[in-house]
């Protein structure tokens, strides 16, 4: 079979990976200039910006991620792998908090700063740990085989509610991995998705950078070619049936079977009409996005707290948790980097903007207005910044914003939103599968986000074609051996 | 059947002849929602999320969802919502 990755990101290459180890021809079509643009990141002054990973969760010996990793051959080119990073909460009016990972970490911390808790918070980790186990996927040890993921279940906010209000708030501020208000969570999603952090949290030495040149590496071997600026202008499915790839300036490449890593949202513009029922397309044009975040990020003199994470939220008792740039205070969340030889470290901090605040598409050039409004808005957060965390003030500099906009122009066909389509507790979730055969969805907008929700999403896609038992054998192997 | 009953009838019908492209002609009551009017369980997640749109309610989770077969099992299940939902109001 001849297999097509639409996009380089992490579920493309995973996706691709997978079927080139199963014995495919594949081929990786990127419309972008280089490879996995958001995982590499960027450079200033000598400083290297991740962009697309920071953290992650489950990167323990025989966590979800590290047995991935392993299993996709990648995790001795990654670096060391870190897994016990603290996130520091402080809160509008001053309080702060440390919560460490790892359950007995955690337990300790909670005994510590809220005596009585451990049992509701035992009994919290225990119903996420179950979620895992529903998904050969997910639990290396389960042997069904793959179900749709139920929208259905319970909020997360009744389990937090049996929880002191200043840790639920901590708990829910784990949101922020999908881009979700702690309102919209279902607990079964939050799992999955956050799950993993309470049991480590970490990164490897190479951030994305070392991820995507692994990925590469790997893929190089297995005989899968990788083409650059080659955007994708239609996939040829007359009959129902995917038979090819057409690319900007003409090019066409024929296959059996494509692997779709972009934006779900332009999969209508690419197919010729009626390969997809309009109940399909208009429920993909309705489903709701996360919210366009503000990026700022910039080098620091040392390091500003022995917390990777620090989270600068409104009061823990005030009506909402993720206020929004423009409101009073907007929650910042904050990445300290690793230091580098000559002492510096980069520093990324996250806003959420309001919904339609940036203008749309990709602009050339940016509108006057929001230029000023971008320089504005990088003043005033970098202002509360200081304002929160005393003693930066004069060791830290402000190298580059990013919003939205920048997404969609960095990363082809992206909207703009922090992490693509919602999986929030009201949304039916996005399947790899489509009415088209051979055609298979991936990316962060089907399943889950982030790291972990690409690989997850490009190796369900991967075992749909190519057969789940061949796919999840590695996953299956480096499990029973707990990497 | 009452004239609401009708109104919803003809909502349903003719929502899934337009999401779904089907003939109107074989939106009969006994057509099976899978052998008659082909769709698949890929497009019954989406029928669920069209007939909410329709109806302005969720379904999602709803007892009796799982169980339907035809056309006219859907037709019932919204009648039957629409009675527990809103007592008196039929």
């Amino acid at each position: 079979m001849h297999c097509v990755a639409v996009g380089s990101g992490v579920s493309g290459l995973t996706a691709a990976l997978l079927l080139a180890r199963a014995g495919h021809r594949v081929d990786v079509l990127e419309a972008a200039a280089r490879p996995a643009p958001l995982l590499n990141g960027f450079s200033r002054g000598g400083l290297h910006f991740g962009t697309g990973f920071h953290s992650a969760g489950g990167l323990h010996k025989g966590g979800i991620l590290r047995t991935w990793l392993d299993a996709l051959g990648i995790l001795d080119d990654l670096g060391p792998v870190e897994s016990g990073f603290t996130d520091e909460f402080r809160f509008e009016g001053g309080d702060t908090f440390v919560l460490p990972c790892g359950r007995e970490n955690l337990l300790a911390g909670v005994r510590r700063d809220f005596p009585g808790s451990e049992a509701a918070v035992e009994r919290f980790l225990a119903r996420m740990e179950s979620a895992l186990h529903h998904s050969p996927y997910l639990d290396p040890q389960c042997l069904d085989e793959p179900a749709p993921l139920a929208a259905e279940g319970s909020l997360l906010n009744e389990h937090l509610s049996a929880l002191p209000a200043p840790l639920a708030a901590m708990f829910a501020s784990r949101c922020l991995l999908y881009g979700l208000m702690p309102e919209e969570a279902s607990l079964e999603t939050y799992s999955l998705v956050a799950g993993p952090y309470f049991a480590s949290h970490g990164a490897w030495r190479g951030g994305g950078r070392a991820l995507a040149a692994a990925l590469l590496a790997r893929l190089a071997e297995a005989g899968a070619t990788v083409r650059c600026g080659a955007a994708v202008t239609g996939i040829d499915a007359e009959g129902g049936l995917v038979h090819g790839v057409r690319t900007e300036g003409g090019g066409r490449l024929g296959c059996d079977a494509c692997v779709f890593a972009g934006n779900p949202a332009q999969l209508e513009s690419l197919l010729p009409r009626g390969a997809l029922r309009p109940a399909f397309l208009h429920r993909m044009a309705a489903m709701p996005r996360t919210p366009e975040p503000f990026l700022l990020f910039a080098e620091v003199d040392g390091a500003i707290s022995p917390s990777q994470n620090i989270w600068l939220l409104p009061r823990w008792d005030g009506p909402e948790l993720f206020v929004r740039l423009g409101g009073t205070p907007p929650a910042v969340y904050i990445n300290q980097g690793r230091q580098s030889a000559d002492g510096r470290r980069t520093f990324m901090a996250v806003c959420l903007l309001p919904d339609g605040c940036l203008p749309a598409g990709d602009p050339a050039p940016r509108p006057e207005d929001y230029l000023r409004w971008k320089g504005q808005a990088l003043r005033d957060i970098a202002a509360l910044i200081e304002r929160r965390i005393p003693g930066l003030r004069g060791r830290w500099r402000v190298v580059e914003g990013a919003t939205g906009l920048t997404l969609r122009h960095w990363v082809h066909g992206a909207d703009g939103s922090l992490y693509g389509m919602r999986h929030d507790a009201e949304t039916l979730p996005l399947m790899p599968m489509t009415r088209v055969r051979g055609l298979w969805l991936a990316g962060q907008s089907i399943l889950l986000p982030g790291v972990l929700g690409g690989i997850i999403s490009g190796a369900l896609a991967a075992g749909f074609l190519a057969g789940h038992e061949a796919v999840l054998e590695d996953f299956r192997l480096c499990g029973a051996g707990s990497s | 059947m009452t004239k609401d009953d009708t109104a919803i009838i003809e909502t349903v019908n003719t929502a899934l002849a337009e999401e779904f492209e089907l003939d109107p002609a074989a939106l009969v009551p006994e057509a099976d929602i899978r052998a008659d009017l082909g769709l698949d369980s890929l497009d019954i997640v989406d029928m669920v999320i069209v007939l909410e749109r329709a109806f302005g309610m969720k379904l999602k989770n709803r007892q009796g969802l799982a169980q339907i077969r035809t056309l006219g099992d859907i037709h019932a299940f919204i009648i039957d919502l629409r009675d527990g939902d809103a007592p008196g109001q039929g």
